[in-house]
């Protein structure tokens, strides 16, 4: 029967069953168009980020996402069996009757007129009016978003952008073999230095390089490879100061003691620390044809020596005495040629003669040197007979004076009785024409000297090395490194270094012959490092200070500190900074402008 | 289970069948106001009492007459005014002689013995009197010189007042309002119904109406409409309808919050649902509906709610109230509003 209490909650059972499957259908694809519909937006910054390929996993997440949440939502808001009533009785128009028949005891009088009633209504209703609209507006965007979707996977996929261009000399330099950096090793293994201290520092020096390259065989950025050359160039730049700058007493009481005009240039090659320089100078004097000079020049030194010596500074007053040792060595051989030179005055060759005459007058170390050349191989060309009346004539000359007249001084005497009792021999001869060879080749380096131009070399083959990456394309990291050290680079003229803008110059020793290296410069054709002086003193450009022009540095003048290494974090003021411009060598009329650049 | 069932449907039927006869039956006699009629017979099926209010000469005296005549109920009218005392609403005992000679005290029993009391314009007596009502409304029966007197079912008191003249009246305190289950605002007739009107009223008087229900039938009817069932979801809707009607409550709408002061109280949610289960028998079903429940909420409340002085001052009605009251009100929660709208 229709209208028993079981036929209506049976009716009603699978009414609100129909019902319940609707709305979860309902919620399933509600689910599925937010899903689809956030998954939009991710494909679209997938596309705008080019990630393409990552776009499926989060599709399929978004989707299964939105399901997930609409059927939770779902059964959060699922409807009792009241609530499906009512809904019931809204769809079918049947002002409660459903509701009153399900919430009516038993035992009511109307109880079952209401669910006959019900049941009946119930069984009659169409299916399509009971169940609520399987799809809603909103499903709308389910396809909308499908349809989306399928366009960003059609669009093509966006042009990568321009990869970004590496910063200035971040590229990696690999070199398997760094020659320069090989000889600058060579060279700070080679160095020895007397003070302990100054030793540690160079070894530390050597462990560097030595680290460098293994960076470099490994490859490393080329701004960091030229950041470290820089460092160890200003470090060996400081070194080859430093001897100066910690014994600047004794420096300063040396300089005092050489205040003779003829000793001008020994004054400041000492001042300038360059010890070929004072080698060459304290040659020169020595070949003075001036005996006074000579001996002022001689006592001069014995006095720097001393004075450097008695205030503290024992390395310069070593220095100095030894150049002293190496001025009468000098004088001696000045001597020897000179007698000699006399002797052969007929058979000299004019060019001979002309050097002759620029040796005792000027000097000139090269016109020696090419004077003894000459003289060597005049004696080693002498006969039997021709060495005899040489020998005979230098005897006469040694015991009544020269062609003037003039009585020998013992010093001349001395010298024309050597040399004579050498000629008397065919082995004297031979040793006579060996050593006046050894006179015509450039001495050897004071010890001061050859440390110096040990640091010199090594510092030139960092140089090297250093521009050969500059020219492999890098941006030039900035080094500060002294200009000076740059030999020929004439970047610097006049600042103590090769003062010759843009000219050739060898960064190899004077010693061992160096390899050829083409350097700026229009027509500046490869000097052999062979022979070549390392620093060969330049004039002065105009506008410097032409005295005690330190190598690489600002103009000072003895006594004062100059290149104070700052102290304190980057960017602020030491009290001793403060009014620098002011206190420096800036020209008067830029001061402002340098002042504000360098205002905090 | 089919027995009772077929005899509930019975009742249903007779339910629908006495309506319409009544309806009819006053019909012939009252030109228009039909739905002044069914709201009165709501309340006579569901046992209330209503309170008429309208102007002189809409038929409000006629109107419950005609009721009376129809019901084959004992009718007594009481003409309420200033001087109007409560013995003469309930009787007094007077001293009488018999033939013997012999005195005693009798009952003299006052209108209000009858079964369907027409108090007139009662809001021109006083509070004291008009007070004689409320255990007769509210318990059917009256006290006399101590001696409690049952009335006879089925009782029924209709009362009119006149919303104008209100110079010299009482107005009727809440308690007393409270008892009337509905109050029913009588309209002015319309241009077609006053043609009516006079023509019938105009000639030769008519005769009565036909009785048609009997009290048998009246008191059937009246035991029906407790049967008529109401499903929890729209007794919630009446509690929520009445509970809303307090500005203290936080479903009230905004005009309930500005213009009222009390709302209704239970025995206005009771009469809500009694005057919707008899409207329902009378539309011949077993259920109440909702709309049931909208239906009858105007005559249920208007009389319920009482206004606050802003409300007076603004000239809010309680009708306007009321209707407020549905407006925003839902009848069923979001959560099955939205799937039936879907």
């Amino acid at each position: 029967m229709k209208g028993d209490p079981e036929s209506f909650e049976a009716t009603f059972r699978r009414r609100a069953s129909a019902v319940r499957r609707r709305l979860v259908q309902r919620a399933t694809l509600t689910g599925l168009a937010l899903g689809l519909t956030a998954a939009v937006p991710g494909a679209a910054a997938a596309w705008l980020l080019r990630a393409e390929g990552r776009l499926l996993a989060p599709l399929v997440a978004a989707v299964v996402f939105g399901l997930a949440g609409a059927v939770l939502a779902h059964a959060r808001r699922a409807l009792s069996d009241v609530q499906l009533a009512l809904y019931l009785d809204r769809r079918l128009g049947s002002e409660e009757l459903i509701t009153s028949a399900l919430s009516a005891s038993p035992d009511a009088v109307s109880a079952p007129s209401l669910r006959a009633r019900a049941g009946l209504l119930l069984g009659s209703a169409p299916r399509s009016r009971a169940l609520p609209q399987l799809f809603a507006w909103h499903h709308l965007v389910a396809p909308l978003s499908g349809a989306a979707l399928v366009a960003v996977s059609w669009l093509p996929a966006r042009p990568s952008p321009p990869a970004p261009s590496a910063a200035p000399g971040a590229e990696v330099v690999v070199l398997e073999s760094a020659p320069e950096l090989e000889r600058a090793i060579e060279e700070l293994a080679g160095l020895r230095a007397t003070d302990p201290e100054k030793e540690e520092r160079l070894r530390a020096l050597e462990e560097r390089a030595r680290a460098l390259r293994e960076r470099l065989k490994q490859g490393a950025p080329r701004r960091e490879v030229q950041s470290e050359l820089a460092e160890l160039t200003d470090a060996l730049a400081a070194e080859r100061l430093g001897a100066a700058s910690e014994e600047r007493r004794g420096l300063e009481a040396a300089l005092a003691e050489l205040e003779a005009p003829e000793l001008k240039g020994a004054k400041r090659a000492l001042a300038a620390g360059d010890a070929r320089a004072l080698d060459e100078e304290t040659s020169r004097l020595a070949r003075s044809a001036d005996p006074k000079e000579r001996a002022r020049a001689k006592d001069a030194l014995d006095a720097a020596a001393r004075a450097a010596s008695e205030e503290g500074a024992a390395e310069l007053g070593r220095a100095l005495e030894e150049q002293r040792r190496r001025f009468e060595a000098a004088e001696r051989a000045a001597a020897t040629e000179r007698a000699l030179a006399e002797a052969l005055d007929g058979s000299l060759s004019p060019e001979a003669s002309r050097d002759r005459q620029r040796a005792q007058e000027a000097g000139d170390p090269a016109a020696a040197r090419r004077l003894a050349s000459a003289l060597a191989e005049a004696v080693s060309k002498l006969t039997k007979e021709q060495r005899e009346a040489l020998a005979k004539r230098l005897k006469e000359q040694a015991e009544r004076g020269g062609r003037e007249g003039e009585p020998p001084t013992d010093e001349q005497r001395a010298a024309l009785e050597e040399l004579a009792k050498s000629l008397e021999s065919e082995q004297g001869q031979k040793e006579l024409a060996e050593r006046l060879e050894q006179l015509s080749q450039l001495p050897e380096p004071s010890e001061s000297a050859a440390f110096d131009q040990g640091l010199a070399r090594a510092a030139d083959a960092l140089d090297g090395l250093k521009q050969e990456l500059g020219e492999a394309g890098g941006a030039a990291a900035p080094s500060g490194s002294p200009a000076g050290t740059k030999p020929g680079a004439g970047s610097s003229p006049g600042l103590g270094g090769s003062g010759d803008p843009g000219g050739p110059a060898a960064p190899g020793g004077d010693g061992a012959p160096g390899p050829t290296k083409k350097l700026p410069g229009p027509g500046s054709p490869p000097v052999a490092a062979s022979g070549a002086p390392l620093r060969v003193p330049g004039k002065p450009g105009p506008g410097l200070p032409g005295e005690l022009t330190r190598v690489g540095r600002t103009p000072s003048e003895p006594g004062e500190v100059a290149n104070v290494r700052g102290s304190g974090a980057l960017g602020e003021v030491a009290d001793q900074e403060i009014g620098g411009v002011s206190r420096s060598d800036v020209p008067e009329e830029y001061r402002d402008q340098v002042g504000r650049y360098f205002r905090p | 289970m089919a027995e009772p069932s077929n005899e509930f449907e019975e009742s249903l039927e007779r339910a629908r069948a006495t309506s319409e006869r009544l309806r009819a039956a006053v019909a012939s006699v009252l030109v228009g106001q039909r739905a002044v009629v069914d709201e009165v017979l709501w309340a006579l099926v569901g046992g209330g009492h209503v309170l008429l209010e309208g102007a002189p000469g809409l038929g409000k005296t006629l109107l419950v007459r005609t009721l009376a005549a129809c019901l084959d109920l004992h009718f007594s009218r009481i003409q309420f005014t200033p001087d109007l005392m409560p013995s003469d609403v309930t009787g007094t005992n007077v001293l009488v002689t018999d033939e013997r000679g012999a005195r005693s005290f009798a009952l003299h029993k006052g209108p209000i013995f009858g079964q369907i009391v027409l108090a007139d314009e009662i809001n021109r007596a006083t509070p004291k009197t008009q007070s004689a009502l409320l255990e007769a409304m509210q318990e059917h029966a009256v006290t006399i010189a101590g001696t409690r007197h049952a009335l006879e079912e089925p009782f029924f008191v209709l009362a009119t007042e006149n919303p104008i003249e209100m110079e010299g009246t009482y107005p009727l305190p809440e308690a007393q309002l409270d008892r009337f289950l509905l109050k029913v605002l009588i309209g002015a007739p319309t241009e077609d119904e006053m043609t009516q009107i006079l023509a019938r009223t105009t000639g030769h008087a008519q005769a009565p109406p036909e009785r048609v229900v009997d009290k048998a039938e009246l008191l059937a009817l009246q035991a029906s409409c407790r049967d008529v069932a109401a499903a929890e979801p729209i007794l919630r809707y009446a509690s929520r309808l009445v509970a809303a009607s307090d500005p203290a409550s936080g479903a009230a709408p905004k005009i309930v919050r500005s213009a009222v002061r009390y709302g209704a109280g239970v025995r206005g949610a009771q009469s809500l649902v009694l005057a919707a289960k008899a409207a329902a028998l009378l539309a011949g079903r077993a259920h109440i509906a909702f709309q049931d429940i909208a239906k009858v909420a105007l005559p249920v409340l208007r009389h319920r709610i009482i206004r606050s002085f802003e409300g007076e001052a603004d000239g809010v009605a309680t009708d306007d109230v009321v209707r407020a009251l549905l407006e925003a009100i839902p009848t069923v929660d979001d959560k099955v509003a939205k799937v039936a709208g879907s």
